[in-house]
């Protein structure tokens, strides 16, 4: 794994929960935001999502529940997931450590970045 | 309804993966639900084909869970066989009792094809099944024994795609004292080529022969008076 594949994880919890805190979605509706919003450069796939959202919803910052598609659509059921209050309030803290995080940065490169 | 090509792609993912039971079935779901996602926008084979192989997904897994893949250098069925079977790429039974120091049975059979690590299946017995197969009775590709049946098998009795037998021989090309087979040579042979001291077929070569024909099929009592003929001394 690359440094710049480390860097992406890092910030994944924070970005999954702020797209959940606008709106309940569904796995793949997860990868194609984080896609497109990024233009690409959050371009994942299940196998990182999904642990992803295994751990914030075991730490109960998010929920899950199944929506069945009525019988006229024909389609499979789909997995939704919700952020919790826990959950925003964990985004609120992810995002002042991000803040701080890059604040120091930038405080170390000055003008180089 | 899922797709059989989406399950036989998630179970293959799961394979791999060195995870509890739970998350398993958590995988399994999720991952079933998302390809389905995928497969409504763009079909079945190009979701499956975006995913990238069940190694890459199931490694991809296992990275961000810190769990383990499982035989991902192996190919899917040698890997499950395998896994199966406990590493042994034989099915082997070899009996406790002997004779002659030889095993009363031994059957030695691979399991995984020619594909290493199966190499020939060699069996040594009384009764002996394998690859290739030594015994009193063998039975196997290639079969040595008084009693033999295989592909190229060589015996007193010899049955066989090839069979060599010093007393009875039968195949499709069969040699032996009495040979009977599509191609037959023997002192007695029968065969649609019979080649022999007594010769009886559709083609004959040989000092006493009958050939059989549409128009001459052979009668009732008519071998025996063929052998009288070819031996008369042993059959009077």
């Amino acid at each position: 794994m690359n440094e710049s594949s480390q860097l992406k994880k890092g910030v994944l919890d924070i970005l999954v929960l702020h797209l959940l805190g606008s709106a309940d979605l569904y796995g793949y509706q997860l990868i194609s935001e984080l896609d497109e919003r990024s233009r690409g450069y959050f371009r994942m796939k299940e196998g990182t999502l999904y642990p992803v959202l295994y751990r914030l919803e075991d730490g109960g910052y998010i929920e899950s529940y199944w929506e069945e598609k009525d019988a006229a659509k024909r389609g499979a059921p789909r997995k939704y997931y919700r952020i919790t209050q826990d959950g925003r309030t964990r985004e609120q803290e992810l995002k002042a450590d991000l803040k701080h995080f890059m604040t120091s940065i930038q405080h170390v490169l000055g003008g180089d970045l | 309804m899922t797709s059989f090509r989406i399950e036989e792609f998630v179970a293959k993912v799961l394979a791999r993966l060195q995870v509890d039971a739970a998350t398993k079935k958590r995988i399994e779901r999720d991952l079933t639900a998302s390809i389905l996602e995928r497969a409504e926008r763009e079909g079945v084979e190009a979701a499956l084909q975006r995913m990238g192989t069940p190694e890459e997904v199931a490694r991809e897994f296992s990275e961000n869970l810190g769990g383990k893949v499982e035989e991902d250098r192996l190919p899917d069925q040698l890997a499950q066989l395998i896994k199966n079977f406990g590493g042994y790429p034989y099915y082997e039974y070899k009996s406790k009792r002997t004779l002659f120091g030889l095993p009363l049975v031994h059957i030695k059979l691979r399991r995984t094809s020619f594909i290493p690590p199966g190499g020939l299946a060699v069996a040594k017995g009384i009764l002996a099944v394998g690859d290739i197969a030594f015994g009193f009775a063998s039975m196997g590709i290639l079969s040595f024994g008084l009693l033999s049946l295989g592909v190229l098998s060589i015996g007193l009795l010899a049955f066989g795609a090839i069979a060599l037998g010093l007393g009875m021989a039968g195949g499709a090309i069969a040699v032996g004292t009495f040979a009977a087979g599509a191609i037959a040579v023997g002192v007695v042979s029968f065969g649609a080529l019979a080649i022999g001291h007594m010769a009886v077929g559709a083609e004959v070569v040989g000092e006493i022969t009958r050939k059989v024909t549409n128009a001459e099929p052979l009668r009732q009592g008519e071998i025996r008076e063929l052998l009288r003929a070819a031996f008369p001394n042993w059959f009077k």
